[in-house]
This record gives C-alpha cells, structure tokens and sequence, in this order.
C-alpha cells in the first residue's frame, strides 16, 4: 500500500501516512496528495485507490477551518446549471412564454392549465421535490404546445373556411 | 448563449414584421384575418378578443380606441416582453425579470386577472 503526502488544513505538507490514516486526518476529493510514482501533486479523487476509499466514506468530517465552497443561490429562479450549485439540478423550463401569448391570442383553457403547472414548478423546485417539479413542467410544456398548435390550427382551419366561402 | 444571440434579432424581426402588418391591414375590414375560434363557436369574447384592432388603431395613434379594443393589453403586453426579457442571459436585467416575472406570485397575479377581465369584460360588454 502506497504512503501519501497530502496538505493539510493549515496549507502544510503532510505525511507520508497510510491510507487508513489519511481518511482519518479528514481527507476530502479536493484534498492534493502525493505519492511515490507520481509525477505530481493531484486531487485524491484523481487517484483511484482513494478514490474507492471516498466512496466507501463519503461522510468524512469536514476539515476544521475549511470551509465548504459556498453555493450562490441569489437567483433561484435560474433556467441554466451555470449558477445554481453543484447539487441543484437545474431549475426545468416551463415555457411560460408561450402561455401568455396563447392565452394572449386565444386558446386559453390550455394555456391557463399550462400555467397552473407552471406555479406548481416553482413550489415544487423551492422545496427541493426536483423530480415533480420536472413532472410539472412537462405537463406545463405539454399543455403549453397543445394550445399553442391547437389555436394556431383553429384559426387556419377558420380561415380557410372563410375561403371556402368567399368562393 | 449563442441560442440567444440567434433568437434575440429574430424575434425582434418577427416583432417588427407583425408591426409593418398590423399597421397595413385593418382587421375590422377582412373576414380572412384570424378570427377567435371561442367567439366564433360560442359568441363569448374572449380575454384576448379585439387585440388585433387594438394594434392596429394603437400603430395609427389611436391610443383611446385601442384601449376601447381591449383594456387587457395594458397589462398582458408588458408582461409577454417581461416574461420574454426573463429569458435573456444577454440583457441587462434579465436576472431581475426572472425573478419577478417568472415567479409563482406574477404567474398567480396573471391568472386571476386574466379571468377577472374575462367575466367583467362580458358582463358589461367592453
């Protein structure tokens, strides 16, 4: 079994330990370790045996006076993964849009239906239910392009009677 | 990002193609414009029902008679460019518009307004 150096919470160099010993000091995926063969320095989830190791133990206690790295949520409301954190899927699109302007032009039963599943997201995402609010936005999508499709083809269909008509 | 820098002009297009046409055409005149399939089948107006005139007498200045046409526009047109706005990664104050347009409470207010015009408008024929 390899000897690691690591660096610790004070930013020193440690070791060289063992492994039982290294996950006992607190070693976290983002903890540098060396060991001999290395060519460098590297994240201990970059070496598979610790690796294994982590994932056997995954609720290592957080080095004293290291803080976790902060998760910005200040806008909760993001469509996009590039600023909710890590572990927050993100927040599924609702193609609000498109409601307001069915409901805008017509066709509303459905667009109000897409809507009201639109809300039902944001409970459901702000409460951290990510796998309903997914559920809710598909049907307000869902609902959303049927009225949508459904109004358009309304009005074609109209028009084209019309046509008829004039003839 | 590079979705919106695609979307952004051609919606503004579109915008402004919708625009060109409303100002040309005179629903009021045309059968073959789009009508409302609720008012058609049922005779009720619906919420939307006369913003295609409203547009029209609105780009001729008739700001009294759009408003005639549907009062709802007010409201629903500002909050359809807020809603869109909300989208942008670009904008300035696309952030501000998610959080406010997009939330629960503006999607609630939308909805309840959205019927109450619908009833009163019907009720006292505006």
């Amino acid at each position: 079994m390899s000897r690691y150096y690591y660096i610790n919470s004070q930013k020193q160099q440690a070791g060289p330990v063992e492994i039982p010993e290294l996950m006992a000091a607190g070693l976290r995926p983002d903890t540098m370790v060396w060991c001999e063969g290395m060519a460098n320095w590297t994240r201990a989830d970059n070496v598979p045996e610790l690796a294994k190791e982590l994932v056997a133990a995954p609720a290592a206690p957080t080095i004293p006076g290291v803080q976790p790295p902060a998760t910005d949520n200040n806008d909760n409301t993001g469509y996009t993964t590039e600023d909710s954190s890590e572990m927050k899927p993100a927040k599924p699109a609702n193609m609000l849009w498109l409601c307001i302007l069915t409901t805008a032009c017509c066709c509303m039963p459905l667009g109000i239906v897409s809507i009201i599943y639109a809300t039902k997201v944001d409970s459901a995402y702000n409460v951290g239910n990510y796998q309903e609010a997914e559920d809710n936005a598909k049907k307000a999508r869902l609902f959303a392009i049927i009225g949508a499709v459904a109004g358009f083809i309304g009005i074609i269909l109209y028009t084209i009677i019309m046509v008829l008509a004039e003839l | 990002m590079l979705k919106e820098r695609i979307m952004l002009p051609l919606l503004l297009i579109a915008a402004a193609g919708a625009a060109v046409f409303y100002y040309i055409v005179n629903p009021a005149d045309s059968q073959l414009m789009p009508h409302c399939i609720l008012k058609v089948i049922t005779g009720v107006d619906c919420p939307a029902c006369g913003s295609q005139r409203a547009m029209h007498a609105l780009l001729h200045g008739h700001l009294a008679a759009a408003l005639r046409y549907n009062l709802f526009m007010l409201y629903s047109v500002p909050y359809l460019i807020a809603v869109l706005w909300g989208y942008s990664r670009l904008l300035p104050g696309g952030a501000f518009m998610r959080r406010t347009a997009h939330s629960r409470t503006a999607m609630l207010t939308y909805i309840a307004l959205f019927t109450a015009w619908w009833i009163i408008r019907n009720i006292i024929g505006i």
